[in-house]
């Protein structure tokens, strides 16, 4: 078990954060698929299963700020309340994948996973409904609508997102199991 | 597959104040089965001539044919064209991505209309042809492999296709000597095949080992187009463009300027010998120049 | 291709241009702080005033200070609606079910339409007139306070700044990857959606490996350097603010308080 450097995180945090303006980019080429997969998603829950809750926090937080400030997408308007769900999938992700030790890598990916998903797509759901309509009673017609339309890429995300992590396992760049420095 | 470009032009952000040329006007003919070097400085425009051949970028104007067919038009298969031209870039292993290299290489076939049984087929020929013993590999993950298997994993790949025509972009670039021999030996291998192959390079060696024909590129335009004999001897004209030439070629020129005038026909290292050994020979016998004869390799003396 | 990806960023020599990034970012915040505090119209039109004057010294063409602004009119007209037809302020000008227009509800709604509008212009005049990494520097530099909370401000900075040189290298990569995949037959631009889902993994995969290789690399590079974490490594001392600089910042400072005040307590 290799312990990955506080620098070595630092520098995958660096990269995911870079991969937060490309990927969309790239995705954008191609028909419908910024909006089914949330592009920005996967740098963002990577880093945080990877590194650790601070550096996906910081992912999650820094990536569509720089995005929107690199290519304009996010536009401004969206940038807070995609901030706070992309700081959420990275803060639970990392979080729930520092406290949950089964035995096998598959099923530590996919709980960490669908707990961020889950808890992000909750979250994001109470903010879009505090933003567009405070203190009225759709708030939880907001929350419901928005989850319902996010099935097929939680799915998409589930599927892509551990055959990262395999790849990146067996090409040796990042260590074969988990275990992270409880230093900051 | 022959390969014609008639005026063809590439400019990025066409229209506005910042367009770039990155080709222009370009016309070209590749018969079947030919060995085409391309050289030039960095932006000439190299990388640019050959993904539009691959139809990897939408050119400005004219017209890409290959086998007489507009790979622009509306009718044109674009599912043929990527079983037709194979393009191998730089630093081909960060393509791999599957879980094992069966799968991987078997990924260009996967619309190609091939039944499992003939994939499997191909996969197996083509591993085999690599180096590789299939049974071996077959099951490998890819990513775990070493930097040359990945490389010819990765080559492997784009061969499974079976194309008419390979592209190469600086392929021996980051190989040590031994690794660059393998794989001119190669190209030179499916070259003989009948497969027309266009391989951009900076190293003059190679290309005058094996290139039929050179094609010098600056700012966008085709600048020469001819033998590899005739340009790289052409040393003044090299350097002026900034150009690598074959070895041979330069120590030639620099024996023609100190009055010995070795023939110029040698470009390869084998020709360039014998031309040497002859002249010397022919000092040696202080024969007049007009009774010189050329030395055949049996009669080079052994080194000491 | 080479795209420049410099952002929204127009290099030019306009007073604002050179002002430090710290200074530019400072008086966003107290201009923003007004903004939102603002209430009154007369309130708006003086913002808006003094937006066109900051567009102009900075030389910045229109169409980039209200770049994006049009594709969001999906957003303004939501919460517009959202506003102004749930908005229970008690005396309805119509109903209809569950919709309930009223005065109250439409004032909200051209409120925050508004507010949003401007700080967009305010976004785009800043990221217009101030180079990515002076605004990342600057940005670590005014973040520095939250270090009384163990926060590693420097290396923040750090991971941020090292991002935006990372992206034109990873920008090349994904080109060449993505053309690679497409000549071995990836589908990305099919018509069935099918194929054009199973074509992003051959694409994500490789990137993900290629950018991971690059951090690892670099990693190395620098703990070979002897970069480690935070806290005793010796900083760039940051310069200090030059004499125009403070004074636009105690201009800035006291022109919003000013109108704060005069809005708040002069005008109901």
């Amino acid at each position: 078990m290799i312990k990955m450097s506080y620098v070595k995180k630092s520098i995958i945090t660096a990269v995911c954060i870079a991969l937060c303006v490309l990927l969309p980019m790239a995705f954008h080429a191609i028909p419908n698929a910024g909006n089914i997969l949330g592009p920005m998603h996967i740098p963002v829950l990577l880093c945080g299963l990877i590194c650790g809750w601070p550096f996906g926090l910081l992912c999650g937080i820094a990536g569509p700020a720089v995005s929107s400030l690199m290519t304009g997408m996010p536009v401004i308007a969206y940038l807070p309340s995609m901030m706070i769900e992309l700081a959420v999938y990275g803060l639970v992700a990392g979080l729930v994948m520092q406290l949950i030790k089964t035995k096998s890598t598959y099923a530590n990916l996919y709980i960490s996973l669908i707990a961020a998903l889950l808890s992000g797509r909750v979250v994001a759901g109470i903010t879009r409904a505090l933003i567009f309509s405070p203190g009225s009673y759709s708030m939880s017609a907001w929350i419901t609508s928005y989850f319902i339309t996010c099935w097929p890429g939680l799915l998409l995300q589930l599927a892509l997102i551990p055959s990262i992590v395999f790849a990146l396992q067996k090409a040796k760049l990042i260590p074969g199991c988990y275990s992270y420095n409880n230093e900051l | 597959m022959s390969i014609t470009l008639k005026n063809v032009s590439l400019t990025w952000q066409d229209g506005t104040a910042q367009a770039i040329n990155a080709l222009l006007n370009v016309s070209l003919h590749i018969e079947d089965g030919e060995f085409v070097g391309i050289m030039g400085q960095t932006g000439c425009g190299k990388s640019s001539l050959i993904q539009a051949i691959a139809g990897l970028l939408p050119i400005s104007e004219g017209q890409i044919l290959i086998q007489g067919d507009d790979i622009h038009s509306k009718s044109y298969d674009k599912n043929l064209l990527r079983q037709t031209i194979g393009i191998i870039f730089q630093y081909p292993e960060t393509q791999l991505f599957e879980t094992t290299v069966e799968k991987d290489v078997a990924f260009g076939l996967k619309y190609s209309g091939l039944s499992k049984a003939e994939v499997t087929q191909r996969v197996r020929q083509v591993l085999t042809f690599m180096g590789f013993i299939y049974e071996d590999i077959k099951r490998e993950s890819p990513l775990a492999l070493s930097g040359g298997e990945k490389r010819r994993i990765a080559i492997a790949g784009v061969l499974a296709c079976k194309p008419r025509i390979l592209i190469l972009d600086e392929p021996i670039a980051g190989l040590d000597p031994r690794g660059r021999e393998s794989f001119l030996k190669l190209l030179h291998k499916l070259n003989k095949e009948g497969i027309t192959i266009i391989m951009v390079s900076h190293n003059a060696d190679a290309l005058s080992e094996y290139a039929h024909r050179i094609l010098v590129m600056e700012n966008g335009r085709i600048l020469l187009d001819d033998t590899p004999n005739r340009i790289f001897h052409d040393i003044p004209f090299m350097e002026q463009h900034h150009l690598d030439t074959s070895n041979p070629c330069r120590i030639t020129w620099l024996l023609r300027q100190q009055g010995i005038h070795l023939s110029k026909e040698a470009v390869r290292y084998d020709s360039f010998l014998h031309s040497l050994v002859s002249h010397c020979t022919a000092i040696g016998n202080e024969d007049p120049i007009e009774n010189r004869k050329a030395v055949t390799a049996d009669e080079i003396p052994p080194d000491r | 291709m080479k795209y420049p990806l410099t952002g929204k960023f127009l290099p030019g020599k306009s007073c604002i241009h050179q002002l430090d990034a710290r200074t530019k970012l400072l008086c966003l915040f107290f201009i923003l702080a007004t903004l939102v505090t603002a209430s009154s119209p007369l309130n708006y039109l003086l913002l808006l005033g003094i937006m066109l004057i900051l567009i102009y010294l900075g030389q910045i063409p229109l169409a980039a200070a209200f770049s994006s602004i049009r594709r969001t009119w999906l957003f303004f007209l939501t919460i517009f609606l959202m506003n102004a037809l749930f908005f229970d302020d008690g005396s309805p000008i119509w109903s209809w079910g569950i919709f309930h227009l009223s005065k109250g509800g439409i004032l909200q709604g051209t409120h925050v339409v508004v507010t949003v509008i401007m700080v967009m212009i305010l976004g785009n005049i800043l990221t217009c007139t101030t180079a990515p990494m002076a605004l990342t520097t600057a940005i670590g530099y005014l973040i520095k306070p939250l270090k009384l909370f163990r926060i590693p401000t420097d290396d923040i900075a750090m991971i941020i700044g090292t991002a935006i040189t990372f992206i034109p290298t990873l920008f090349e990569e994904i080109e060449t990857i993505k053309k690679a995949q497409t000549a071995r037959g990836a589908r990305f631009e099919s018509k069935r959606l099918k194929q054009r889902i199973s074509a992003l993994f051959p694409l994500v995969i490789p990137v993900f490996l290629s950018a991971f290789r690059r951090a690892d690399e670099l990693a190395q590079a620098m703990e070979a350097r002897g970069y480690r974490k935070a806290g005793k490594r010796t900083s760039k001392k940051a310069p200090s603010l030059p004499l125009q600089d403070r004074a636009v910042l105690i201009s800035c400072f006291l022109m919003c308080i000013t109108q704060y005040y005069v809005f708040t307590y002069l005008f109901i």
